[in-house]
């Protein structure tokens, strides 16, 4: 027994009708090419901090090893990197090329758009600042906004009939991580951590790597919500000290002794309490975080890459930003090779905006800032799993949580793009995703999808198919119901998987 | 009132307790001559299709299944898919017979229906199927007739029961406790042949009492004290000790913050911007100071639901606040989206369901948010009772109020206006014969000006300047205007003058005369047709005040209606008035701190397609735009101007669903969405600092008129001031001319001296003012100075606003509100009357009574009926949860089937009772059960009790508990000495990282000032994190019993978090400061202050040896050594004790 009462409204969690699990950690860490193996990594942390002395005490506990994943199928990933392009990136600027907005530019979009916020009739099409061309051996239509993408276009399978609820940011950012325009449920990152657990038992399932930005919807994005919280993100910021409270107040030798005397007299509180195991879970959790205190900035510290790594993702770049997303990519390598199995980047806000990506003016000027923060990181981070052959047990989803209307109030220099919910594009790559294709198709206006919708569900869906779980299959008690991520929705779309 | 009253739960009652008799009475008792078979068929039959089939195959079936239809003859005998389902007189072959009994086809799915009832349908089938049925129901019938049936059973439900009468059990040989409680609690373990634990130790109950009723750490004085009191006198040790804490301010704090978490508390409304809640902090003051004073629960229910409509609010005497007008605040709280549904559909759906769910779980513990989509599919709510509730809450204004106890100004107001008075006075005896002496000034500053006059006479020069410098070489623009009618204000003066001055001879002049005489009277009367014609006056404010349905809020309101000519008293430099105001309402009149808002009614019901209103207001006041209570609207106007003007306010076509659109004037205060997310506070180039969250502002507006007009435009300017000026044969010589100017100026200065001005005069007057013209400073010593002094303090004494966001039902026009189909916005249904739940006797709320629309008193009313005392049964239960840390239903917020059923039914019901026998007292309810064997059991189960029940629900031990967010944060504010003890006030920031100005995420001190917990901003989009670690409740959402998990985050935040390392060190500096001879003595002080107790021996020598591991010295030198002393307290503070209690 973990908790010390019985929570509220709490049930047990299931994931019903268990195979036997058919993933083992050790494979993946055979799997690693780089310098950087899990095992190795928590043995030279226990040695640093003169681990073993401590663990002694609780030699049963340093001895039950990580979490085995236990999936309903083959997974195809064990692992989810998660580039969230807050504020929603324009479809027909990026992947989604209407060569009709270009010829019609400037010409009022009349009254039969009546089923969107932005919807007056006298707004105008907007062609898009950015040429589109075909790409790589596939022939993908990447525009020139992400030159650095569209040399990966081969590794990308573009979902471009994305559909939305709302076009608000709240509302749609709580949809892509939650399933729910209200939220108050768990994040996908939660029910992933859930649903496998860490193969790392001193990393948590769940990381975001954020920079202190509080995106629309809250932190409540991130959150458990009613699963353990032990499933909620962990942050990872990338200024200053990575993650709070992480850096030991006291030298290892003073710490070891407090920990020492803290075992003693924890140890006969829990003898004294009425629920003794409650107590010897908490002080468990004392080693756990004994652990992590080198665990943690060990795997976020990319000092230890290369110096031609480090430059693929950009982080020698003179744009502060940049700086900042290129060492968040590379840390999210770092971390699904260490066993974390959800990682989420969130884009850096460069200045004022509502979210950075939402650029209702100065569409082309900050569009091409946006890109040029985060695409380079985004490619190299593909390539580089690729090279190391992880790319192939890793999912890379890379989504904003709306696009942008394929029309403005008035053509100027510095006009922008307004929410749009009714179509909209995504990509996957990695582990079992067919790269170099794309699927769904808007109208020629790119006003709305039209072929092969898609909803967050079913991306929902196909994230947990990918890593070996059936989404109708990952459930948790709680309010009389089994909950589920996708609620009573999604399908994974078969064309998609390799 | 009363009978109404008596007649609602009367009816509940009768309805509750014989709905089902009166159900079956109603489908028609047996008649022994039924030849048709009908009766047969409408008692045995009919009810079981309903109940059972209707849902998936009946019209009322959003899809009916299988093609079968069972809800009329022909469609019944026609069958679905797989064939006929009744066959008259052939039973084998009717396939409803089949499935009944579960043979090929399963019918009702998964539940086999009872054999008597089967055995109902073969009789039925084999006399031939009688069935009167000649049409299908009308879908809304079907399912209707459903419903009812499935409310018939739901009604029986433990908890919509009426709170029984019982008296505690005796229990044989009962030498445990003949407290009540603790009979009923000896009775069920006894049952289970299980005994109660035996008692704590003094310390370990002292420490319990203490958490449990302040959320503090014992003092160490009672710590030292309390073991020698108790074993002399248990009892009375015990008592004293409760008593003390009852009466500490801290137990406000304490069961506040425990309501805080029912009522989702919260600072801001989240969402894209986290904007700020508008007072309430306000609303969590009110919680502490009720739960310090003990005001009857049945009263904060009262004030929580309809405070703003109670006929005799509550004032706290210590406070000075109308309490009843916070209460509402309750409502507000939760998240809030930005927009309206005008501009978003869906918006004010999605707040009113946080509303209802946050109310049908605080007062009642039923979940009814969950028939939004559809009726619920546990408990007695309907889809229709959610939308009939929705009405009730929709219904009143959402917005803020004053709440300051009426009349609190009073005594400054009328002192404010006495020296008004006064001040006008003087300035009269001042300007009167300022104003004699106008005519012959204009006529030395115009006629042949020299600078020999000028120098004696310094206000020659001053006329010029105000009359156009026209004699000497630079023309004014003004002067240049085309023509004297399009000059604004007194600008035509210029004109006619420049002319007057340029005349080569009398007859120019007078030409120049008649000329302006002309240009006006054409101008005054085109304009004064056009006027007429277009503008339609809804009231002159001033003299007739407010059209009817249009209500105002404020002191500066109530006491800013003003007649012509009233001076606006300077509060600052040299000048006695700022201006003159005109008739009408100006909040600033007094004093710019009080506050003010107009409500004007929605939109379709003031007339015409536009209302103007005459308008002026600076400091963030401003007009905004309410859709159906816009709950956080952006539709804000700012005003930014001294002169009055007209502004324009259109009709605006209704969409998705809304109802209601009006318009409210307020001052920043009274703007229940001030400040508005970053950004939208602007005025031409200046903008609301971010930091700046909206308070002491010195907001204004004021309204001197009120047209409604079908066209767009505004009333043009009569010039009606200048009528008397061109009465009469015009001047023959420019000499003349000049006199009359100057005469004509005297009237207005006459008027306003013998108190009679009209508006006219007024802008006259403020042209004089402006221009220096008028004397507008008080010689030193004189009676006029001090008058002013006096004034400008009386003016300082002038309080800032209290203000809250709340309701306001006045005058509004109920709504109902439509059923969405399914829950979807984009299908709107038939309007829902606005009633309580049905499961209540559901009376309609509407009625003639004025004040009551929307339905709220009632709906208090009856929650604190102790008729049936539903409302105290789920309070005592939380009380419970809080004193033993799990209530008696341990699901507090949900006694519906989903929930769970109480451990001792008739002890939750015995309290309930007294509970409201005592007056609703919380005070005394705690009392009793801090008092009760019970709550001084031990902590330690026997291996039996926990066998038969592990989960304690008999109370057969006291359970150790871990420490809530804010009493671990306490505590370590506690020990080490920084605690500030301060009650009330704004929130304070919590620490952050980083900070987001746009959001207004902004960072506060390390250790918030020392302060509470409770008093730390809760932010919905990033509350403190410190907090969240150990479960702070998402703010979000109402919340029952919090969760208690135990992550190793928890752990690096002891151990690791500057908050906590630097408390330690700052006990340290007072430890190393005081007088301990020993290591010993030391840690024995230590653990005294942490822990509640002193160390055993061997846990005194552990710490003694890690404060000298730590030390490099002898003792003297250990015990000035302030860093050992920082890592032993450090290490004390990180121990599993410290943040629990037993």
């Amino acid at each position: 027994m973990v908790r010390i009462a019985l929570p509220p409204e709490r049930e047990t969690g299931t994931i019903s009708n268990m195979t036997s699990p058919v993933f083992h950690p050790s494979d993946a860490a055979a799997s690693c090419s780089g310098g950087l193996s899990r095992r190795r990594l928590l043995q030279s942390a226990s040695a640093s901090f003169g681990w073993m002395a401590f663990s002694a005490l609780h030699a049963e506990q340093a001895a039950a090893g990580p979490k085995s994943a236990t999936t309903h199928h083959r997974p195809r990933v064990r692992s989810v990197i998660f580039c969230f392009m807050d504020g929603g990136p324009s479809h027909v600027d990026t992947f989604d090329p209407k060569p009709m907005l270009t010829r019609h530019q400037g010409q009022k979009i009349g009254d039969k758009l009546n089923n969107t916020l932005y919807n007056d009739p006298n707004r105008v099409w907007l062609g898009s600042p950015w040429k589109f061309r075909r790409r790589g051996e596939s022939g993908l239509w990447v525009s020139d906004l992400f030159p650095r993408i569209a040399s990966i276009a081969d590794e990308i399978c573009v979902l471009k009939s994305m559909k939305g609820l709302q076009p608000l940011h709240g509302q749609q950012n709580l949809l892509l991580h939650t399933g729910r325009v209200l939220g108050q449920a768990p994040s996908l990152g939660a029910w992933v951590s859930y649903g496998l657990g860490s193969e790392n038992q001193n990393l948590p399932g769940y990381v975001l790597l954020n920079n202190d930005w509080v995106p629309n919807g809250g932190m409540e994005n991130f959150a458990s919500s009613y699963l353990p919280a032990s499933h909620q993100a962990t942050l990872l910021r990338a200024k200053g000290v990575p993650v709070d409270n992480i850096r030991p107040a006291d030298t290892a030798a003073i710490q070891r002794r407090k920990l020492a005397v803290l075992a003693r007299q924890d140890a006969s509180f829990a003898r004294s309490a009425s629920d003794a195991s409650a107590i010897e879970a908490a002080i468990v959790n004392m080693e756990t975080a004994f652990r992590m205190q080198s665990v943690l900035p060990g795997v976020a510290d990319i000092g230890a890459e290369p110096q031609h790594i480090q430059k693929m993702y950009g982080v020698d770049s003179k744009d502060e930003h940049q700086q900042y997303y290129a060492m968040q990519a590379l840390r999210a390598r770092r971390l699904v090779e260490a066993g974390v199995r959800f990682v989420e980047i969130t884009c850096p806000s460069f200045d004022s905006n509502n979210s950075p990506w939402d650029q209702h003016g100065k569409l082309k000027q900050n569009h091409e800032k946006n890109a040029r923060i985060t695409e380079q990181s985004v490619a190299a981070l593909i390539s580089d799993l690729k090279q190391r052959g992880l790319l192939d047990e890793t999912l890379v989803v890379w989504a904003g949580e709306m696009g942008r209307t394929p029309h403005t109030p008035k053509v100027t220099a510095t006009c922008g793009r307004d929410h749009h919910v009714n179509g909209y594009s995504i990509f996957l790559a990695g582990g079992g995703i067919r790269g170099g294709m794309s699927y769904g198709e808007t109208s020629e206006f790119g006003n709305a999808a039209v072929e092969n919708i898609l909803t967050i569900h079913d991306v929902h869906a196909t994230i947990l198919q990918q890593l070996g779980m059936d989404h109708e299959r990952l459930t948790f008690r709680h309010g009389g119901r089994d909950q589920r991520l996708t609620d009573v929705h999604g399908h994974v779309p078969p064309e998609i998987l390799a | 009132m009363n009978s109404a009253r008596d007649d609602q739960s009367v009816r509940w009652a009768v309805l509750l307790r014989g709905a089902f008799c009166l159900l079956l009475a109603a489908t028609g008792a047996l008649s022994a001559a039924d030849p048709k078979g009908e009766e047969f068929f409408e008692r045995r039959i009919r009810p079981v299709l309903v109940r059972e089939c209707y849902a998936c195959h009946s019209s009322a079936a959003p899809e009916v299944k299988g093609g079968l239809r069972v809800d009329s003859r022909a469609a019944i005998r026609a069958g679905g898919e797989t064939g006929p389902a009744v066959i008259p007189g052939r039973v084998n072959k009717s396939l409803l017979i089949d499935a009944l009994e579960h043979r090929t086809l399963e019918m009702p799915p998964k539940k086999k229906l009872p054999k008597n009832i089967i055995a109902d349908f073969r009789k039925w089938i084999e006399q031939g199927a009688p069935d009167p049925r000649d049409h299908p129901p009308t879908a809304n019938k079907a399912a209707e007739q459903s419903w009812e049936l499935v409310l018939t059973e739901r009604r029986k439900w433990w908890s919509l029961q009426p709170v029984a009468r019982v008296s505690p059990p005796d229990v044989d040989g009962n030498d445990w406790s003949t407290r009540p409680v603790d009979r009923f609690v000896l009775a069920r373990l006894r049952q289970r042949h299980l005994m109660p634990a035996p008692d704590a130790d003094a310390l370990t109950l002292l420490r319990r009492l203490s958490f449990v009723l302040t959320g503090l750490p014992p003092t160490a004085e009672l710590v030292r004290s309390f073991p020698e009191r108790f074993a002399q006198n248990a009892e009375q040790a015990l008592a004293e000790v409760v008593d003390g804490l009852l009466e500490s301010p801290h137990f406000g704090e304490r069961m506040a913050r425990h309501w805080m978490d029912v009522v989702r508390y919260t600072d801001t409304y989240g969402y894209e911007w986290d904007n700020p809640a508008k007072g309430s902090w306000e609303y969590r003051d009110y919680l502490i100071r009720a739960f310090n004073g003990d005001v009857g629960f049945d009263q904060l229910i009262r004030e929580q639901i309809a405070g703003d409509l109670l006929p005799r609010p509550r004032v706290d005497r210590s406070s000075g606040l109308n309490e009843s007008l916070i209460g509402p605040m309750f409502y507000h709280m939760g998240e809030h989206r930005h927009g309206d549904n005008i501009r978003i559909n869906g918006v004010r759906e999605e707040m009113v369901d946080n509303k209802i769910d946050a109310f049908s779980k605080a007062f009642l513990s039923m979940t009814i948010a969950c028939a939004r989509c559809h009726n619920h599919k546990l408990d007695a709510v309907s889809q229709r009772d959610y939308y009939a509730m929705a009405g009730m809450f929709m219904t009143p204004r959402w917005t803020a109020r004053s709440i300051e106890a009426p009349g609190r100004n009073r005594a400054l107001i009328d002192k404010l206006k006495r020296l008004r008075d006064q001040i006008a006075g003087q300035l009269r005896k001042m300007w009167k014969p300022q104003g004699e002496k106008f005519a012959t000034e204009i006529e030395l500053a115009l006629v042949k000006p020299s600078e020999e006059a000028d120098s004696e006479n310094p206000r020659l020069a001053l006329w010029r300047k105000a009359l156009g410098d026209s004699t000497g070489k630079k023309a004014k623009a003004a002067d240049l205007a085309s023509d004297f009618a399009s000059a604004t204000g007194l600008d035509g003066l210029k004109w006619l003058v420049s002319r007057l001055v340029s005349a080569p001879d009398d007859a120019a002049a007078e030409n120049a005369w008649k000329q302006a005489s002309e240009q006006w009277r054409h101008a005054h009367t085109q304009r004064n047709r056009k006027n007429r014609a277009d503008f339609k006056v809804l009231a002159d404010v001033g003299r007739d005040g407010w059209p009817k349905n249009w209500v105002i809020e404020g002191d500066g309101m109530r006491s800013g209606r003003v007649v012509d000519g009233t001076p606006l008293i300077a509060l600052d430099g040299k000048a006695v008035v700022q201006t003159l105001l005109r008739r009408g309402y100006h909040t600033h009149s007094l004093s710019p701190k009080l506050p003010g808002a107009v409500r004007m009614p929605r939109q379709q019901d003031v007339p015409g397609k536009y209302v103007s209103l005459e308008l002026a207001g600076g400091e963030w006041s401003g007009s905004i735009r309410m859709a159906d209570n816009a709950f956080q609207t952006e539709a804000v106007k700012f005003f930014d101007w001294q002169k009055s003007r007209w502004e324009s306010f259109a009709d605006i076509a209704p969409k998705n669903g809304i109802q209601r659109l009006s318009y409210d004037l307020v001052t920043s205060d009274l703007n229940p969405n001030f400040p508005p997310r970053t950004g939208v506070a602007r005025v031409g180039a200046r903008k609301l600092p971010d930091k700046d969250m909206g308070f002491r502002k010195r907001s204004w507006f004021s309204v001197t008129g009120v047209v409604t007009h079908v066209q767009p435009g505004q009333p043009a300017d009569e010039m009606t001031r200048f009528s008397p000026l061109f009465d009469g044969l015009p001047p023959k010589t420019a000499r003349a001319a000049f006199r009359r100017i100057g005469a004509w100026l005297a009237m207005a200065v006459d008027d306003w001296a013998e108190g009679r001005p009209d508006g006219d005069d007024v802008q006259v007057l403020n042209w004089l003012l402006s221009h220096g013209l008028l004397q507008n400073v008080s010689s030193e010593g004189a009676a006029l100075a001090a008058l002013v002094e006096n004034y400008r303090a009386a003016e300082r004494a002038v309080p800032f606003p209290r203000t809250v966001n709340s309701m306001d039902e006045r005058a509004v026009v109920p709504v109902d509100y439509p059923l969405n189909i399914r829950g979807s916005i984009h299908d709107r249904g038939p309007n829902v009357p606005r009633r309580f739940l049905q499961v209540f006797g559901g009376r309609k709320a509407d009625g003639p009574r004025d004040g009551a629309r929307s339905g709220r008193l009632e709906l208090a009313s009856f929650l604190v009926d102790p008729r049936h005392a539903l409302a105290a049964r789920v309070y005592v239960n939380r009380l419970w949860q809080w004193v033993f840390g799990s209530g008696l239903v341990r699901t507090s917020n949900d006694f519906g089937r989903l929930g769970d059923r109480p451990s001792h039914p008739e002890l939750l019901d015995y309290l309930a009772r007294e509970f409201i026998a005592e007056g609703w007292s919380s005070k005394r309810m705690i009392r009793r059960l801090v008092a009760s064997r019970t709550f001084r059991q031990g902590g330690r189960p026997t291996e039996k009790a926990m066998a038969a029940d592990p989960n304690n629900r008999l109370l057969h031990h006291a359970a150790t508990r871990r420490l809530e967010a804010e009493a671990i944060r306490d505590s370590l504010l506690a020990v080490s000495g920084r605690l500030d003890r301060t009650l009330f006030g704004r929130s304070i920031n919590p620490h952050r990282h980083a900070e987001d100005s746009a959001k207004r995420l902004f960072s506060g001190p390390v250790d918030g000032n020392g302060r509470r917990s409770i008093y730390l901003k809760v932010s919905i989009m990033a509350p403190s994190k410190f907090l969240v670690s150990f479960n702070f409740p998402d703010p979000k959402l109402p919340t029952g019993r919090r969760d208690v998990t135990n992550v190793p985050a928890q752990a690096l935040v002891l151990l690791n978090d500057p908050f906590v390392v630097s408390l330690a060190d700052r006990w340290a500096g007072q430890l190393v400061s005081e007088d301990h001879s020993t290591p010993e003595a030391r840690i024995e002080q230590m653990f005294v202050r942490a822990l509640g107790r002193s160390p055993r021996k061997d846990e005194s020598g552990r710490w003694v040896e890690l404060a000298r591991g730590l030390s490099d010295g002898g003792t003297s030198r250990l015990m000035d050594d302030r860093t050992v002393w920082k890592n032993v307290a450090h290490t004390l503070l990180n121990t599993k004790e410290f943040i629990h209690f037993r």
